[in-house]
């Protein structure tokens, strides 16, 4: 009888361990297939470029294609002229870029969180910047800036705004700004489904205790919105920061970097890099380096939001 | 039972057989990859050249196949680095041609051509530049040489003649800028700018004619110091920035303008003059009726007139699992007989000597045979490795600079010169 | 006489505050598209001209018609369809998997694993090109449907993991709790409950990678050697040739290819914004 006992308890608790062990495999089967693919077509592919960034890869001297070159092209990059120009843009792109998606995004998360008859409608017209092909956006843009025959100088003309038309692509204090227009265009639809998504989050009861308290608009907004919708702003902001930064297709369709060098940010310098001199070493450096700005300012600023008390 | 037996296996067997025989003796595909401007290109390629040959060579069968030009360049690198490119392409030599040549994607087609029938009939400044190396890479078949395109309808309003120098062509401009309204506000051109990527060979026409006689129109001298460093070539640089900056007599966008952007100042009537090739006249005399645009040589400097040829070439890839029979489509290809019927589809203009004798569109046309005239004064970019960079990035940011007078023509001579020397 | 008074400020108000600035981000938005669409109602000759022409006086759709019929429209279309929605599919299954397991596990490596899923796109793609091209020629991917299915689930991983992450930390554990002592295992409970629970955030993730996948055009330019696999997007570049650019039938081809995702994004707008409320509650 005994051992009958002893054999069921032994029996539970294997099956139970077996079952903890299982348990503590599961989480990494359930990770592996997202892994082995981010593994295979991401991770992979990057670890070769970042060694391409100590090789020599330049396919117009074959010969010395994957040889060991050290820091050279570093030092290189650290000594281009052009590396701080496009860097320095960069900046301005993405900071006015995110930063109009950001307030537009807003804005149109308060407007479109009211209940109105046709908001499904309203919704699904705002949302067609985020669907359209990039280089579609690019191209209408593009078309709409034009200096000779674009639809907004037509109108300024028109409207006795001004006289002579505006060649916003042509000019150095015009070409960037005009660009960041239409990247804000084409990204604030997402930022403002993300925010709406947040404002709806919001239980509407802390604005109805809130009201009770006599707080006034700003102060619901700054002391509930907010604080609330600060998980969704940072997340929404990080992946906009990186996709902002990373863009190629809409800079290199609208101005090439031009005129000169005035719309040249990092990936479209890496771009004509790869293009015009092949040297792919030289462009993976660069790229490494635009790389690491984006995990440094990141990782800092999650760990500033952590220390903050956000629960992220 | 046993006879209906044999009777299925022998079927079964004739039927391997068969299977067999036809898969033997398939006929052995040939692609050739190009990129076209008019979707229907490469249908009508297909349909009507490419059909003559499959039908005469049943075991060959060849085709086309069209790439989007935007993405060609990356496609043809890859797929020759990764070894699986088509048997035959087609592209530009000028912007492409040395990197497919160092990289081993070519085959030298020396043997090909030595006991080739139409070796001579094609023109010396062709095979001139068909060669790295002192290799054959590849068989010319077409050739883009810019000349100038003008408003026939306003010169003859004007009473002014097409311009033949380039201090003709500065009056003749100066006469067709006009307001013409009186509203403060130019409404005509005389000529328009390309200052965006591949607006250099337009620019190179008016500087290289001073580089002919003695440096041939390289860029990068023997001594290894551009010749965009010489004083005759800054001052031909500086005349030519000046037609924007102190003259103005170019569109204002021109900075910035590319291809499109050119073609559309052109056919819409905001300038008088563009330099282009071949391949537009139709898109051109079809915006502005045939009557109302002319051709003529591209204007000389000092007495000499050079523009490029923009050759392109068939290659035959040195993955290639079919040279033989590569080459049997490529050399039909490039006979006049064929070469012509190729360039009248695409638009472009024979590299072949005594065209007019193999079809005679080609001396009647009037702007065909401004081209072919044209191509005895055409030269192709020295083959540098600098030359991506100086396509791509080099001479365009420092061009447009210029204009907007953020620099110096001396300035932008001396950027570009650094960067084709390749320091 | 008060009460109109009041009335009438808050209609204005009401205005100012809310009709005025939605009616502009609403032109804002549409504008560039509207001029494309005029554009490519447009005849070829009239739509470069120098005279201010607003509405087309004579409308035609010989663009529309050309596109279809010259430029394998249907196929790339076809392709389109197929490669958006698997995509969708087994991005869902991949991103579903992974969220799970970090929704409901505390185990080593979880924080650096979400971050490094987070931060997967932060490698410019323009250099990815090469490595990945090797990658799946090698297992013969070039070219296939299949292949760009594989590329784009791994790209929109960040977007969906984060999602369904979010979404599943607000059901509470004690769903599966209870119905595996009822005997069904983790496995069967996250399927037969957590997942259809978790409609909105499904509907939201599937939603986005099939706009992903839609549009996507650096990785399908190079991954695609012919019209056996090519997507919309590459096939519109066809339309800007090296000497011509046709820009009657490149904005039609575009309002053409815009469509659908336009019409999919109607019909689920609901689900997608409150799959990603939901998500948001406990992100």
């Amino acid at each position: 009888m005994k051992k009958f006992v002893t054999g069921l308890f032994i029996k539970a608790r294997l099956q139970e361990s077996s079952k903890y062990m299982r348990e503590k495999k599961l989480p990494y089967l359930l990770i592996a297939p997202a892994l082995i693919s981010a593994g295979i077509i991401i991770l992979y592919p990057i670890s070769k470029g970042v060694m391409m960034a100590f090789q020599h890869y330049n396919f117009l001297k074959p010969g010395l294609l994957g040889q060991f070159n050290g820091v050279n092209n570093f030092i290189k990059v650290f000594s281009d002229p052009k590396f701080y120009i496009a860097l320095k843009n960069t900046l301005y792109y993405v900071g006015g870029s995110v930063g109009g998606q950001f307030f537009l995004g807003l804005i149109l998360a308060l407007l479109l969180n009211r209940k109105f008859k046709g908001r499904g409608l309203v919704r699904s017209i705002v949302l067609i910047p985020w669907v359209t092909p990039g280089v579609l956006a690019a191209l209408m843009w593009k078309w709409l800036y034009n200096g000779n025959y674009g639809l907004i100088n037509w109108l300024l003309s028109d409207f006795g705004v001004i006289k002579e038309y505006i060649p916003f692509l042509s000019q150095t204090l015009t070409a960037m700004p005009a660009v960041i227009l239409m990247t804000i265009w084409k990204g604030t639809p997402f930022v403002g489904i993300m925010f709406l998504a947040g404002l709806q989050a919001i239980p509407a009861k802390l604005y109805e205790a809130a009201d009770i308290d006599g707080a006034n608009w700003w102060q619901k907004f700054i002391n509930i919105t907010i604080p609330l919708l600060t998980p969704i702003i940072i997340i929404t902001l990080i992946l906009r920061i990186i996709w902002t930064a990373n863009d190629v297709e809409l800079l290199y369709v609208m101005t090439e970097g031009g005129p000169g060098t005035s719309t040249l940010t990092l990936p479209v310098y890496v771009y004509k890099i790869l293009k015009g001199s092949l040297d792919y070493a030289y462009g993976a450096t660069l790229a490494m380096c635009l790389m690491g700005i984006l995990v440094v300012s990141v990782y800092f600023y999650i760990r500033y939001v952590r220390k903050s008390g956000v629960n992220f | 039972m046993n006879k209906r037996k044999n009777m299925l296996t022998v079927t079964f067997v004739l039927l391997i057989l068969v299977l067999g025989a036809t898969l033997t003796f398939a006929s052995t595909e040939i692609t050739i990859w190009s990129h076209f401007d008019a979707p229907e290109h490469a249908d009508r390629l297909n349909k009507e050249l490419l059909a003559k040959f499959n039908e005469a060579h049943p075991d060959i069968h060849a085709k086309f196949e069209q790439v989007p030009w935007g993405s060609a360049h990356e496609k043809y690198l890859i797929s020759m680095v990764t070894g699986n490119p088509a048997d035959i392409i087609f592209y530009p030599t000028t912007i492409w041609g040395r990197e497919f040549w160092n990289l081993g994607g070519l085959e030298p087609l020396d043997n090909y051509v030595k006991n080739w029938e139409n070796k001579d009939k094609i023109l010396d400044v062709a095979w001139k530049y068909s060669t790295f190396d002192g290799q054959i890479f590849g068989i010319p078949i077409m050739t883009l040489p810019y000349y100038l395109y003008y408003r026939a309808d306003w010169f003859e309003e004007l009473g002014i003649e097409p311009p033949k120098t380039r201090e003709e062509f500065l009056s003749v401009a100066k006469k067709i800028t006009a307001d013409l309204d009186g509203d403060g506000k130019t409404d005509r051109y005389g000529y328009t700018l390309r200052g965006a990527r591949g607006g250099n060979v337009a620019w190179e026409s008016f500087v290289m004619p001073v580089l002919k006689k003695e440096y041939d129109c390289k860029y990068v001298r023997d001594n290894g110091d551009s010749t965009f460093r010489l004083p005759e070539a800054r001052e031909a640089n500086q005349w030519f920035v000046e037609l924007f900056t102190k003259h103005k007599v170019t569109q204002p966008t021109g900075a910035t303008d590319g291809f499109a952007e050119t073609m559309q100042v052109f056919q819409s009537g905001l300038a008088g003059m563009l330099q282009q090739h071949v391949s537009v006249s139709g898109p051109i005399t079809k915006a502005l009726g045939s009557d109302n645009v002319g051709a003529v040589l591209t204007p000389t400097v000092k007495g000499n007139r050079a523009t490029t040829s923009a050759m392109h070439h068939f290659v035959i890839t040195s993955a290639s699992k079919h040279k033989e029979e590569a080459w049997e489509v490529l050399s039909w290809l490039t006979s006049p007989e064929q070469a012509v019927v190729f360039n009248k589809i695409r638009e472009g203009t024979p590299v072949i000597k005594n065209v007019g004798e193999y079809d005679p569109y080609f001396i009647e046309d009037k702007f065909q045979r401004i081209s072919v005239e044209q191509l005895s004064d055409t030269f192709l970019s020295q083959p540098l490795e600098t030359l991506g960079t100086f396509f791509e990035s080099a001479w365009p940011e420092n061009f447009q600079k210029t204009l907007l007078g953020e620099i110096t023509p001396d300035e932008m001579m001396d950027n570009i010169s650094k960067a084709l020397e390749g320091k | 006489m008060k009460n109109k008074r009041n009335n009438l400020k808050v209609i204005i108000k009401e205005f100012f505050i809310f009709v005025l600035p939605l009616s502009l981000l609403i032109l804002f938005v549409l504008v560039p598209f509207i001029w494309t669409f005029l554009t490519s109602i447009k005849p070829e000759n009239k739509i470069v001209t120098l005279t201010h022409q607003y509405i087309p006086s004579k409308i035609t759709l010989e663009n529309y018609i050309f596109t279809f019929k010259n430029f394998a429209f249907s196929r790339y279309f076809l392709n389109s369809t197929i490669v958006a929605i698997l995509s969708s599919f087994f991005g869902l299954i991949l991103a579903a998997t992974a969220a799970y397991a970090f929704s409901r596990f505390k185990f080593y490596g979880r924080t650096p694993l979400m971050l490094l899923f987070l931060t997967l796109n932060m490698f410019p793609a323009v250099l990815l090109l090469i490595p990945l091209f090797i990658v799946l020629r090698s297992v013969g991917l070039i070219d296939t449907h299949f292949g760009l299915i594989v590329s784009y689930t791994t790209f929109t991983i960040p977007f969906s993991v984060w999602m369904l992450t979010g979404y599943f930390n607000s059901l509470p554990k004690e769903l599966e709790e209870a119905a595996m002592v009822d005997g069904c295992t983790r496995m069967q409970a996250f399927r037969k409950i957590i997942i259809p629970l978790s409609a909105p955030a499904i509907t939201a993730v599937s939603t986005y990678i099939f706009i992903y996948a839609w549009n996507e055009f650096t990785i399908s330019s190079i991954m695609t050697q012919s019209e056996f696999s090519r997507t919309l997007p590459v096939g519109l570049n066809f339309l800007i040739g090296q000497f011509v650019i046709n820009w009657g039938i490149l904005t039609a081809g575009g309002v053409l290819s815009a469509i659908p995702a336009i019409v999919l994004f109607t019909i689920f707008q609901k689900y997608l914004v409150s799959g990603i409320t939901a998500g948001a509650i406990k992100g």
